[in-house]
């Protein structure tokens, strides 16, 4: 086949998927689900979001590695542009728009005139050290441009553990002195809705999206993480739970007891300690890191990454090598 | 005026033996699971837990959570409201131990962690000791 041929098979793939209603709807169920609800309210989830004008979005992107976007566009069910196009309408996006530079800067203006209003989500961390000079979008320090634009927002989300509290940004020495959201703008009064994890799953995205969209703000824990998915360890919802019960834990990667299937707790699990959906909400509907092997890390944690590590070893007592 | 000062600080001297008493506080509790509740895990043994030690270092009310100045002393041992068999439920005896909230010893000991400081943390190392042997 042809490379025009390719592209008109594609056409006629992605016009055939499009966003057509059953995709729509098929989005709405899981989402329910994903929000601890019957699949069958999917249905009152799609009559409330259709009721609702489409709420305008900003997502900022500040210092990070943008693996959280990455992992929104590898939304299978829905597909992002269902996302996109049928339940917000993303006017910024510095990975997916086309516009850059000059154009891009005007396009972020624009959404924020918009009358109605609109949510500002920001990935990454905030660099703080020498005024934030150390993190800079054309010419602007990041600390000045989310200052701006989550000032303005009705609502604010904050993408991912770098966001929510620092992640890996924040970890020792922290050159940059990059902090989270929530401690960079707290002076503006500003406190974010956390959606930690590295990456956070795609689906809490969509459904504190469309929580805030129907239902209006979910419940917080301490931390600032909606309870929906946020709300049990990842140790009791775990696969390998039921050898932990037993005692039976895995002591080398390598063993026949961790291909069995065996708890990881020895090589460094931070499961029991973790608040987050993996186990149930999958990646690529697929799989997660303990089934594929690996101990959680405790990626959606604030102490991540310095007070979990150091990873796959069982986690430092006092008086242990650091 | 410091006539009766000292005649009230005399008074709280006298009552000080009554409330020692009244408030013993164990230094050692072990840590039973209720005899109705089925085992979680088959190799979690009672756990000994140093009670006077934690009471050295924090205030009563943050465990005794429920204690307030009227109810002082009827809400002791944490099973009282803790004895449900859940996993999930907050009042169950495993979510005593293990929740989030800094009343419950792991969700007390992360928020030390994120301070910074270094309190048990390890499941087999920390609370519940299970050898290689066992």
């Amino acid at each position: 086949m042809n490379a025009l041929a390719q592209l008109v098979a594609r056409r006629a793939e992605a016009e055939e998927r499009g966003v057509s209603r059953r995709d729509f709807l098929k989005f709405c169920g899981m989402v329910a689900v994903a929000m601890g609800l019957e699949a069958s309210m999917g249905a009152q989830i799609a009559r409330a979001l259709e009721g609702k004008k489409k709420p305008s979005v900003i997502y900022m992107h500040g210092a990070e590695c943008t693996g959280c976007t990455e992992a929104l566009l590898r939304l299978v069910d829905p597909y992002f542009d269902v996302l996109i196009m049928e339940v917000v309408s993303l006017d910024y996006c510095e990975t997916v728009m086309a516009a850059a530079g000059h154009a891009a800067h005007a396009a972020l203006q624009k959404a924020m005139k918009n009358p109605g209003g609109y949510f500002c989500v920001i990935e990454g961390a905030i660099p703080t050290r020498d005024g934030g000079v150390y993190g800079q979008v054309g010419g602007q320090t990041m600390l000045s441009l989310f200052t701006e634009v989550a000032g303005k927002a009705k609502g604010v989300i904050a993408m991912g553990s770098c966001a929510s509290y620092g992640g890996i940004q924040a970890a020792a020495p922290n050159p940059s002195k990059a902090i989270g959201v929530g401690a960079a703008l707290k002076p503006l009064g500003i406190a974010p809705i956390n959606l930690p994890g590295c990456p956070p799953n795609p689906v809490n995205f969509v459904g504190t999206v469309v929580h805030l969209l129907t239902k209006g703000l979910p419940e917080l824990d301490t931390s600032g993480r909606p309870k929906l998915f946020y709300g049990k360890t990842v140790h009791d919802m775990c696969e390998r739970r039921p050898h932990f019960d037993k005692g039976e834990f895995a002591l080398t990667f390598s063993s026949q007891q961790a291909r069995d299937g065996w708890c990881l707790h020895k090589l460094g699990c931070r499961g029991p300690w973790t608040y987050n959906n993996c186990p149930t909400a999958l990646f690529n509907q697929t799989t997660w890191p303990v089934r594929s092997g690996a101990p959680c890390i405790g990626c959606s944690e604030p102490g991540f990454w310095d007070q979990l590590a150091p990873f796959n070893r069982d986690v430092r007592e006092k008086g242990d090598d650091a | 005026m410091h006539r009766i000062r000292c005649l009230a600080a005399a008074f709280l001297l006298l009552l000080l033996p009554t409330a020692l008493l009244a408030y013993e506080v164990p230094k050692e509790i072990i840590i039973k699971r209720p005899e109705k509740n089925q085992p979680l895990a088959v190799w979690v043994a009672p756990v000994t837990f140093p009670h006077g030690k934690h009471a050295v270092l924090n205030s009563c009310d943050s465990c005794h959570h429920e204690e307030s100045d009227r109810t002082l002393g009827q809400f002791l041992p944490c099973t009282q409201c803790h004895n449900k068999p859940t996993v999930t439920e907050t009042s169950s005896f495993y979510m005593a131990w293990h929740n989030d909230s800094t009343h419950s010893c792991l969700g007390c000991h992360r928020k030390m962690r994120e301070a910074g400081k270094m309190p048990p943390l390890s499941c087999t190392r920390g609370c519940h000791k299970k050898t290689e042997a066992q």
